[in-house]
């Protein structure tokens, strides 16, 4: 057990002010950019540079995406291991939809892009009745994806209770196809320096 | 990067949570409160998934929960910076930030981003970069640190000192 003299943050008075980003790794910054642009409707914030990895300085390059108002934007980062497994749930980013009409936008956004999703809520209610839902998807590289809406209205289809993460999952290489060269480096990647 | 107005088009409102895995709620809920200090705000929640998974919310800045959840597997490797979550703190707080993760046995790395205005005297921007006994990667971002005697440490930080395992989380002593 640790020291009962040990501080703790509140001891010291540290706090964290708030989100400043976060990250998820991806095989291609361009894929990252049609995912989390076109169908989440963010807005790149700085585009990627290579110049730093071409000069060998670092390894990789980001594109930051602003994906809501407020404090808070995502990373998207060439990184081409380190994803999850298809039933992997946790970590996940859930992000809160207060319209339930918008739900409904982004599942016609994922249907329209062929992004398998799963709407699902803890229990059964009468049609109609306002229910808070999850909907579950992933990004291309796999990274778990949520919108939460506390007010939706029930309806069948709905899923109830646990579910399969596995039916989540599509092909990276379709979503590669579609977008131009330059979002990943070419050849292997380099180790990184020590 | 600081954040800027939203332009019309977000599908999204905000962060409602994030999620992390951990192998033990109790040992993570005290280095979240404890060491990061957050605040629990519900102890008896679950995830869904293929199951349901037990799990606890922690509020760790202003409307931020992040959810830690059971899961015994899917770790990050400690070269695999990311996926990683990014917290601003106060410039003036930095130095106290790291003496306070050493005292808890958690090694942290800094980073310069502006090694020149740093060595100026600032304001310029520092990353703390640690992880948790879990092996999930946190950073806390210095805006406005004002550079001290401490020899700059631009460009890349090494991953491997960070790591530490769980099961002597925390220390002793």
């Amino acid at each position: 057990m640790a020291s009962t003299q040990r501080k703790t943050a509140a001891d010291r008075d540290l706090h964290l002010l708030r989100l400043d980003h976060f990250t998820a790794p991806v095989r291609d910054l361009n894929v990252a950019r049609r995912f989390y642009c076109e169908v989440l409707g963010g807005v790149v914030k700085q585009e990627p540079s290579w110049d730093r990895h071409n000069s060998g300085a670092a390894v990789g390059a980001h594109i930051d995406i602003q994906l809501f108002d407020g404090n808070g934007y995502i990373i998207g980062y060439w990184q081409p291991w380190g994803q999850p497994a298809p039933d992997q749930m946790f970590p996940h980013k859930a992000f809160r939809v207060a319209d339930p009409t918008r739900i409904d936008d982004v599942m016609a956004r994922l249907n329209a892009v062929r992004v398998p999703y799963l709407l699902v809520t803890s229990s059964e209610a009468p049609d109609g009745t306002a229910v808070p839902v999850s909907l579950y998807f992933r990004d291309p590289d796999g990274n778990q994806l949520e919108l939460r809406c506390g007010d939706y209205p029930f309806r069948p289809g709905i899923h109830i209770g646990p579910f399969d993460p596995t039916l989540q999952y599509y092909r990276w290489a379709d979503w590669r196809a579609l977008v131009t060269d330059g979002g990943a480096p070419p050849g292997r990647p380099r180790p990184k320096a020590r | 990067m600081k954040p800027t107005s939203a332009a019309p088009g977000f599908q999204v409102d905000g962060v409602d949570r994030f999620t992390i895995p951990v192998r033990d709620l109790a040992s993570a809920g005290r280095f979240y409160t404890d060491v990061l200090g957050g605040d629990v705000v519900q102890s008896d929640a679950v995830e869904l998934g293929a199951w349901e998974t037990p799990a606890v919310h922690v509020e760790m800045s202003p409307g931020l929960e992040m959810v830690l959840v059971e899961q015994g597997h899917g770790w990050n490797a400690i070269d695999s910076t990311n996926p990683h979550w990014a917290f601003a703190i106060a410039g003036a707080e930095l130095d106290t930030w790291v003496e306070h993760l050493t005292e808890w046995g958690v090694p942290s790395a800094l980073q310069f981003r502006d090694p020149a205005a740093a060595e100026a005297g600032g304001p310029s921007c520092v990353e703390l970069h640690f992880v948790d006994p879990d092996g999930n990667q946190f950073e806390l971002v210095a805006w406005d640190y004002r550079g001290d005697a401490r020899p700059s440490r631009p460009g890349r930080y090494d991953p491997w000192p960070l790591y530490y395992t769980h099961k002597s989380w925390p220390p002793e002593g």
